[in-house]
């Protein structure tokens, strides 16, 4: 190719203007275009195209609706990822995130429940507490039958139980909080598995009634409580995540 | 999203790592910040706009399915930028080749809109983005394809050879009857 007799072709008129020619044949092309004036604007004009191409915006805002339909998709990935593997077939750590949060929510699930039987069961001890009688305590509860000998447990048994229900009352509250987020069902569910936890304390309470003075009757009544109170509290620090 | 080293990247890295535990919320963040470059490509490849919506939802769910892959090597939109780009190129490959000239409205429509609200038309600045856009758009699929890689958004010829399966020599070929159709359409 000599500068006077051809003309580049398309293709190098292109490399040249974008500098992906290779250096031997840019020069041969340059001492063309000087001297040529249809070449010399057809290569202004890609550069110009070229030019066009990388001023436009970089960034188009999508339609709102795309995040609503992502968001959408996910959840319903959420499903689907429980074992931790995608719909594809690979192992995918979102759905092992998932399986964890679920675990999470189904403990959380567990921990609600106590809640509700806490209010239960803690508003009849409550009442005991401040002195209430068992005809007072039915009033108050209709078709509630009452062991009136609950009444005579001792007072250094009383004043523990009185310590835990007032943590177990503060975090029975973030629970109930509306911006905890838990739905009926969950509450529901939750019910159905903490009801073991007050059988047992209601076993371990019974039995100290029976004898009052076993050392190890009030520890294990303790020691049931500290296990409510324990889930309680892990439950209220998850709440509303 | 930013440059690493900065106040900003730290913040960047702590969503990631949010969203990476699955954080919706973070996710969300994310989207916000890297979808705009996203659904740009998207439009461009597609040269449709119901297409390239439904393109940045893909995108992102596969971005939010492989979040775990990310491990920080390059920067999040570089990873984002190109887990886009292939998802992209490989929905066009599950879909098969299509007819060719995709026709949209000229982009008369847009030019009115934007005076109608007042935006301000300065020179030809904004007519002429409107009528690249409008032209890309109708370019043929696999010229606009190689048009929007190498010229918009500045990928070399073999990232692009890698991306796509073909032969550099037929990029190239691609790439220079892009920008010869794209001139005349604009020039007319």
């Amino acid at each position: 190719m000599t500068a006077h007799m051809h003309h580049p072709d398309w293709d190098a008129l292109n490399d040249y203007a974008d500098g992906s020619m290779q250096q031997n044949s840019r020069a041969d092309v340059a001492r063309h275009i000087d001297t040529c004036a249809a070449c010399r604007d057809t290569v202004a004009r890609i550069r110009a195209l070229l030019d066009s191409a990388t001023s436009l915006p970089q960034s188009v805002e999508p339609p709102a609706e795309a995040w609503t339909a992502i968001a959408a998709k996910i959840d319903e990935a959420k499903v689907v990822h429980m074992s931790g593997v995608s719909r594809s077939g690979q192992a995918s750590n979102a759905g092992y995130d998932v399986a964890r949060r679920l675990s999470r929510r189904r403990w959380l699930q567990t921990a609600v429940a106590a809640v509700l039987l806490v209010i239960v069961s803690s508003g009849i001890t409550a009442m005991f507490m401040r002195g209430a009688s068992h005809d007072e305590v039915t009033a108050t509860i209709p078709g509630l039958r009452v062991n009136a000998a609950l009444a005579a447990l001792p007072a250094e048994v009383r004043t523990v139980e009185r310590t835990y229900l007032a943590t177990v009352e503060e975090l029975v509250a973030v629970l109930n909080d509306p911006a905890s987020g838990l739905s009926p069902q969950t509450i529901r569910a939750v019910e159905r598995s903490l009801a073991v936890i007050d059988a047992a304390i209601a076993e371990a309470r019974q039995a100290l009634v029976d004898d009052p003075a076993s050392e190890v009757l009030r520890e294990m009544f303790a020691k049931t409580y500290q296990q409510k109170v324990e889930l309680l509290r892990r439950a209220s620090a998850h709440a509303g995540t | 999203m930013t440059e690493p080293g900065t106040a900003q990247h730290a913040d960047d890295r702590a969503l990631v790592a949010r969203a990476q535990r699955g954080d919706v919320t973070a996710f969300e963040a994310l989207y916000r910040a890297t979808s705009g470059r996203v659904f740009a490509l998207c439009l461009r490849m597609s040269g449709d706009q119901a297409r390239a919506t439904e393109l940045v939802q893909d995108v992102f769910v596969k971005i939010w399915e492989k979040l775990s892959l990310f491990r920080g090597e390059s920067a999040f939109t570089t990873w984002v930028h190109r887990l886009a780009v292939n998802t992209v190129l490989e929905t066009r490959r599950k879909e098969g080749r299509r007819g060719n000239y995709e026709e949209r409205e000229t982009g008369n429509d847009e030019r009115e809109t934007l005076r109608s609200e007042g935006v301000a038309i300065r020179g030809d600045s904004i007519e002429d983005r409107l009528d690249l856009e409008n032209a890309i758009a109708k370019l043929p699929p696999g010229a606009r394809q190689v048009f929007v890689l190498h010229d918009v958004e500045g990928y070399q010829h073999n990232e692009i050879a890698k991306m796509t399966g073909l032969a550099e020599g037929t990029l190239r070929a691609q790439l220079h009857r892009a920008r010869k159709l794209l001139m005349e359409m604009l020039e007319r």
